[in-house]
């Protein structure tokens, strides 16, 4: 695939909120200040990013080869733990005033189903007679998960400035109020969001 | 009654999915079929009793720094071995899953149960306490799966563990016209097995339409008489599966329906929920 | 061969999970960080280092 359509389709037409329904959890728990919005998805790019690097070359060059496919699930749990905590750390030491924008949210990404997701999906591999071919090369998995927790960011931001009109709104129906309300306008988010669906390139 | 308490508790005060708000993700994603949420409350089931007992039983010897660590090793391992389980004995509902079974050791619910409860609490305490939130669990899916289906598609589709479709159960009624020629392709094909439909239009378009071997195959029980284009017509329909009825709502089938019906599955449990509780305090009030 | 194998390799995926985890649990917040946990009440993601402690 070109990247081009890569990045409108994780962007738009197959977002990962909307028509994946991935990390809804803290959706509904961070999207109450936008400024909380934006470190959220800044962070999550991050982690995405490189969480996506070591587990591609891990299933590449360690684990296929050795023949250790059933593991790809608790390994790449660990491994992703193992980042975020050390990453944390480090920002703790040396990069206080990054800590102090975003490192709040970095335990938080740890159990979000968006970074497993993206790891096992550029993970993924077909086997034809022996020969093993990784469905994403390099550069499309690069792309594809910078853009899919961009796509998170884009979709979190603009729900959050929706939200703090409906938080302050005293006229919804007291069942209504609080998460209720909050996935009934996701639905129509994810309304407008589906009319991408024709757009294939 | 203590036990059946805690069950009754996981249902209804501490419900997952309608009260505690854990683990949305394979609910909105699972609920576009009745047998997909039953498929994924099994498997949630399953991976909840397996860790809710063995972290109650391991909770008094690790060391609390590093009690999460050893609680995500432990859950990712019972999530492979669930799902090479479920692969290789109900290999239906893992491609209907897809990856969203093994999305369930980031789910909220397994951690936060094991943390808040699992922990702190007796070997059979926990295995009630795992009944009662799977339980709850697959109450909701299934309410919001229920609604998905039957008020979007109109159909109740049935499948085995391999898969196969098995029945086909039409609750919201077709328009008239429809409903003879499907009542016979029913009988005859399930509607599921597209490419036995298939090999009939391909048969019958290279042969050149013969009407009377069409409906002597189907058995079309009824006096009227179809031209050959509609019954053809009828057979690629049904091939694309495309029989709708006008009283459906198909936006409920769409991604955004999924966030619709829950949303007011939420309201209406919590508001049912509320409205009971305050009757129950007005009448303990007034009886002092 | 494969048994072995895959334990030492959790093993060694554990040792280093537990290993950062305890360093990062042992390294203090550096001062005039913000707490932020009273914006995240809705969420019930436990295993967050900024969940409110239920007493």
């Amino acid at each position: 695939m070109s990247i081009f359509a890569i990045i409108i389709a994780c962007l738009f037409s197959s977002n990962i909120i909307l028509s994946n329904f991935l990390g809804i959890c803290p959706f509904l728990g961070i999207s109450k200040k936008p400024s909380n919005a934006i470190g959220m998805g800044l962070a999550l790019t991050f982690v995405v990013t490189m969480s996506a690097i070591i587990c591609f070359a891990l299933e590449k060059y360690i684990l296929v080869p050795l023949g250790l496919d059933f593991l790809q699930l608790v390994i790449f749990i660990l491994v992703i733990a193992a980042f975020v905590q050390f990453v944390e750390f480090f920002m703790k030491k040396y990069l206080v005033s990054l800590y102090k924008a975003l490192g709040i949210y970095l335990p938080l990404i740890t159990t979000n189903c968006v970074v497993l997701f993206v790891a096992q999906k550029v993970a993924a591999y077909t086997e034809l007679n022996g020969v093993i071919t990784f469905e994403y090369t390099f550069i499309n998995m690069l792309v594809y998960a910078i853009f899919t927790s961009l796509g998170y960011m884009l979709v979190i931001t603009l729900f959050s400035f929706i939200r703090v009109r409906i938080d302050s709104n005293k006229e919804t129906p007291e069942a209504f109020k609080g998460n209720s309300i909050a996935l009934i306008t996701t639905s129509l988010m994810a309304l407008a969001f589906a009319a991408f669906m024709g757009l294939s390139l | 009654m203590k036990k059946l308490k805690i069950i009754l508790n996981g249902i209804i005060n501490e419900n997952p999915t309608f009260v505690l708000f854990l683990g949305m993700c394979p609910v909105l994603a699972t609920s576009s079929s009745i047998y997909s949420a039953i498929g994924m409350s099994a498997c949630v089931f399953l991976v909840l009793l397996m860790s809710n007992i063995s972290i109650s039983l391991i909770a008094k010897f690790t060391p609390s720094e590093i009690r999460i660590p050893v609680y995500i090793v432990i859950i990712a391992t019972i999530v492979t071995a669930v799902s090479l389980f479920v692969n290789a004995y109900a290999p239906g509902i893992y491609t209907t899953l897809g990856s969203y079974l093994q999305l369930i050791v980031v789910n909220c619910i397994i951690l936060g149960r094991a943390e808040s409860y699992a922990s702190k609490n007796s070997v059979v305490n926990s295995i009630m306490d795992a009944i009662g939130i799977s339980l709850g669990f697959f109450f909701a899916l299934t309410i919001v799966a229920a609604l998905r289906e039957i008020l979007g598609t109109g159909v109740i589709t049935m499948k085995d563990l391999e898969g196969n479709v098995t029945s086909i159960t039409r609750i919201i009624p077709l328009a008239k016209e429809d409903k003879v020629v499907y009542d016979a392709l029913i009988t005859e094909f399930k509607i599921g097995d597209v490419n036995s439909l298939k090999e009939l239009i391909s048969e019958y378009s290279n042969n050149g339409y013969n009407l009377s071997k069409i409906t002597k195959e189907l058995k079309v029980i009824t006096d009227e008489t179809y031209g050959t284009k509609e019954v053809v017509d009828a057979l690629k329909l049904a091939a694309n599966q495309s029989f709708s009825s006008p009283y459906e709502i198909g936006l409920l089938a769409q991604p955004s329906g999924a966030f619709l019906v829950l949303g007011f599955c939420v309201a209406g449990f919590n508001g049912a929920r509320k409205a009971i509780a305050n009757k129950k305090a007005a009448k303990a009030a007034e009886s002092k | 061969m494969k048994i072995i194998l895959s334990i030492v390799a959790l093993g060694i995926c554990s040792g280093l999970f537990i290993f950062s985890y305890v360093l990062n649990q042992r390294t203090p917040k550096p001062e005039g960080c913000v707490n932020l946990s009273e914006n995240c009440e809705g969420c019930q993601i436990t295993s967050c280092a900024n969940h409110k402690k239920e007493n």
